[in-house]
C-alpha cells in the first residue's frame, strides 16, 4: 500500500431532493490512475466535481492528504480538471490558456513562458503558443486542456470523459498517450468514462459506478474476470445473466441447474446449500457452440450479427430465456433458426449478486 | 453557380433600395441642408456655406453639446452600473423566473413613453407622491424639489434606457458557457478574478452594444430634458428640435445633427478601440 492521497468518506449528494451520490467511501493511492466507470447519470461526473470543489455534498467527507477539504473553494485545491468540452478560455491564444493558473499565482513572466513551452512539448503541441481554442481541431484541444490544467502542478489530475469527442482512432491514440504521460509525471489521475475499454485500457484500478453508488473497486483483471454484481458483469464484460439454483458442491466448484440442465461454476467461498437460488455471469464470448448437438443446453439461434471482428448469435432457450454468445471469426456453421448445444467450462462462469465475499 | 448568384442579389436587392431610400438618402439630404443658406421663415437656399457650423463654435452651442455629453455619460455609467448585473442574473436564473423577468422589462414599452414620464411627474412633483411618503414618515420636514432638475432628467435617461441594457447583457450572459468560469475556478481564481478575466470578457460585447444603444438616445432623448428638465437644461436633442421648429433654421438643425452623428460615431470608434470588442451583441 502506497501513501494515500485522496479519500472520500460516505459522500451523498441530492440535487432537487434525488439522490444523486447514496453514500460512497474510497481511498486512492498517490500515483495512481483510477478511473469511474459507469453508464451515465450513474454521479460519475458528480464524484468528480465533489473532488474539484465544485459541488459540495449534503454528507461526508473529503479528505486531500488526510487534511478536510469538504468546505474549500475549488480554487484553494490543489486539484485540477480537464473539462468534457475542454472549457478553453476563447479569448485567450493556448499560451495564455496554459499560463492562466500561473498568472493567477503571480508567477515571473519568464517562467510562466518557460513553463508553457515545457508543457506545450509535453503534450505534442510546441509552436502552438499563439493560435486561438477556435483554430484548434479537437484533439488539439484536448491537449491544450490537459496542458492547462498539468501546469498547475496539481496533485490530482481529474479528467471528465476527456476522451468522449474524439473519433475511435484519435481516442485510442490519446489513451496511449494519456497513460504515457501520467507514468510520466507520477501524477495521480482520476478518470472518468462510460468505456469499458477506456476503463480497462488505462486504469490501475477502477471503480464501477451504478445509481450513486461503488458497485465494486478492484483492477481491470478483478473486475472484469470476477465481477461481483450482474451490473458489474454485464456493463464491464457484457455478460450473460443466467438464474440457477444449487445442486451440489465440489471442491471448487458447484454444480449448478440452470436453463433446464446442470452446469458447473467456480466458486471458492463457503459450500453453497442444495437448493439455494444463485446467479450465474457468462461472458458470451465464453459460451462454446456445439452444432451437432453432442452434449450442453439446447438451443435455437434466433438471430447473427457482425460487429468488432465477433459473431454475435442470440440464442433461444426452450424456457424463453435469451442467451448471447460470440466468437471470432465471420461465420460458425450456425444458421438461424438451427437447434445447437451450448455450455461453458466452469471457470468461465462466476457467481455474482452474493452478499458475502469468496 | 452563376444563376445561384443572380438570385441572391434579386433577394437583398429590396434591403439594400429600403436603406438606400431611407437611411442614406435622408443622410445625404440632412448633409446637404447643412451646407445650405437660411433664409429664414423655414425657407432656404442651396448656395453653399460654412455659416452653420462657424456658428455651432458660438460658446452658448458649444456649452449645449459639452452639457448633453456629461448627461449622456452620467445616463450611460449608471445604466451600466444598474444594467449589467441585472443582465448577468437574470441569465443565471432558471427558465420560468427568466420568462417572468422578461415580462416585466418589456411590460414598460406597452405604454407610451411620454405617458410614462407622466407619472414620474405624479412621483415627482413637490406635492407628489414621493414627497407625501416621505413627510408622512416624518424623514422629511419640507418637500423637496426633485422636478426640473439634472437629476430628474438623469433618472429619466436612466429609466427610459435601462431595459436595452438589460437585455444586451442578457443575451451576451445567456450565450456564456459557465463551463469556463468554472474552469478558471479549476484553475485557482477567486470568484471576484474569474468574473473579471473570463465572465466580463466574454460578456464584454453585450455591455458594449447596452453602451451604443443608451448613449446615442440619451443624447438626442429631447423629450425626456423638456418634461422633466422643464426646459431648463438644453440638450443637443432639445437644440435641433428647436432649431427645426421654433428657431426655423433647417440648414442650421441639420449642421448640429451632422455634428452630433460624427461626435458619437467617433466616441463608439474610439470604445471600440480601447475595449478591443470586435463583434458587437446584435450589431454587424
Amino acid at each position: 500500500m502506497g501513501e494515500i492521497l485522496l479519500e472520500l468518506k460516505n459522500v451523498k449528494k441530492a440535487f432537487d431532493g434525488v439522490g444523486v451520490l447514496e453514500g460512497v467511501s474510497l481511498s486512492i493511492e498517490k500515483g495512481e490512475f483510477i478511473t469511474f466507470l459507469g453508464p451515465s447519470g450513474c454521479g460519475k461526473t458528480t464524484t468528480l466535481r465533489i473532488i474539484a470543489g465544485l459541488e459540495q455534498p449534503q454528507e461526508g467527507q473529503v479528505l486531500l492528504e488526510g487534511k478536510d477539504v469538504t468546505a474549500l473553494p475549488p480554487h484553494q485545491r490543489d486539484v485540477n480538471t480537464v473539462f468534457q468540452n475542454y472549457a478553453l478560455f476563447p479569448h485567450m491564444n493556448v499560451a495564455d490558456n496554459i499560463g492562466y493558473g500561473l498568472r493567477l499565482k503571480k508567477t515571473p513572466k519568464d517562467e510562466i513562458r518557460k513553463k508553457v513551452k515545457e508543457m506545450l512539448e509535453l503534450v505534442q503541441l510546441s509552436g502552438y503558443e499563439k493560435r486561438k481554442p477556435q483554430e484548434l481541431s479537437g484533439g488539439q484541444k484536448q491537449r491544450v486542456a490537459i496542458a492547462r490544467a498539468l501546469a498547475n502542478n496539481p496533485k490530482i489530475l481529474l479528467l471528465d470523459e476527456p476522451l468522449g469527442a474524439l473519433d475511435l482512432q484519435l481516442r485510442r491514440a490519446m489513451q496511449l498517450e494519456l497513460k504515457r504521460l501520467q507514468k510520466k509525471l507520477g501524477i495521480t489521475f482520476i478518470y472518468i468514462t462510460h468505456d469499458q475499454e477506456e476503463a480497462i485500457n488505462m486504469s490501475d484500478r477502477i471503480v464501477v459506478m451504478n445509481e450513486g453508488l461503488f458497485e465494486q473497486i478492484g483492477t481491470p483483471d478483478e473486475v472484469y474476470n470476477f465481477p461481483k454484481s450482474s451490473f458489474v458483469a454485464t456493463f464491464v464484460g457484457n455478460a450473460n445473466i443466467i438464474p440457477g439454483v444449487v445442486e451440489r458442491m465440489q471442491p471448487g466448484q458447484a454444480l449448478v441447474s440452470v436453463c433446464g440442465g446442470k452446469a458447473l461454476v467456480r466458486w471458492n467461498g463457503k459450500d453453497l446449500q442444495p437448493g439455494e437460488p444463485v446467479t450465474l455471469a457468462v461472458r458470451s464470448e465464453n459460451i462454446e457452440i456445439d452444432e451437432n448437438c453432442g452434449c450442453g443446453l439446447e438451443a435455437l439461434v434466433e438471430e447473427k450479427s457482425f460487429s468488432g471482428g465477433m459473431l454475435r448469435m442470440t440464442l433461444r432457450l426452450p424456457d424463453g430465456q435469451q442467451i448471447i454468445a460470440s466468437r471470432y471469426g465471420i461465420d460458425a456453421n450456425v444458421a438461424v433458426g438451427q437447434k445447437i448445444c451450448f455450455r461453458w467450462s466452469a471457470s468461465n462462469a462466476v457467481l455474482v449478486d452474493r452478499k458475502e465475499t469468496p | 453557380m452563376k444563376k445561384r448568384k443572380n438570385q441572391g442579389l434579386l433577394t437583398v436587392l429590396p434591403l439594400y433600395f429600403f436603406t438606400l431610400l431611407f437611411v442614406v438618402g435622408p443622410l445625404l439630404y440632412m448633409i446637404a441642408l447643412s451646407f445650405a443658406t437660411n433664409k429664414g421663415g423655414y425657407g432656404f437656399s442651396w448656395r453653399p456655406t460654412l455659416e452653420n457650423y462657424i456658428r455651432i463654435l458660438e460658446p452658448v452651442y458649444l456649452q449645449t453639446f459639452l452639457q448633453s455629453f456629461r448627461l449622456a455619460l452620467t445616463s450611460t455609467f449608471l445604466i451600466c452600473l444598474l444594467g449589467y448585473p441585472f443582465g448577468y442574473f437574470m441569465a443565471k436564473l432558471s427558465g420560468k423566473w427568466k420568462g417572468r423577468l422578461m415580462l416585466l422589462i418589456m411590460l414598460p414599452f406597452w405604454v407610451n413613453s411620454l405617458i410614462r414620464l407622466y407619472g414620474w411627474i405624479i412621483i415627482f412633483q413637490t406635492k407628489g407622491a414621493l414627497n407625501n411618503l416621505l413627510l408622512q414618515l416624518g424623514i422629511l420636514k419640507e418637500p423637496l424639489k426633485l422636478l426640473y432638475s439634472y437629476p430628474a432628467i438623469v433618472l429619466g435617461m436612466v429609466y427610459a434606457l435601462l431595459p436595452f441594457m438589460i437585455l444586451s447583457v442578457y443575451s451576451s450572459a445567456e450565450k456564456l458557457d459557465w463551463s469556463l468560469v468554472e474552469a478558471a475556478r479549476d484553475l485557482g481564481a477567486s470568484p471576484f478574478r474569474a468574473f473579471c478575466t473570463v465572465t466580463l470578457p466574454l460578456t464584454l460585447p453585450g455591455l458594449l452594444s447596452g453602451v451604443i444603444l443608451s448613449f446615442i438616445p440619451s443624447m438626442g432623448l429631447f423629450f425626456i430634458a423638456d418634461i422633466l428638465g422643464g426646459n431648463k437644461i438644453v440638450l443637443v436633442g432639445s437644440l435641433i428640435q428647436d432649431q427645426m421648429t421654433r428657431g426655423s433654421n433647417w440648414p442650421f438643425a441639420a449642421a448640429l445633427a451632422v455634428v452630433l452623428a460624427v461626435l458619437t460615431t467617433l466616441l463608439i470608434a474610439l470604445y471600440r478601440k480601447l475595449t478591443n470588442v470586435k463583434e458587437l451583441e446584435g450589431f454587424y
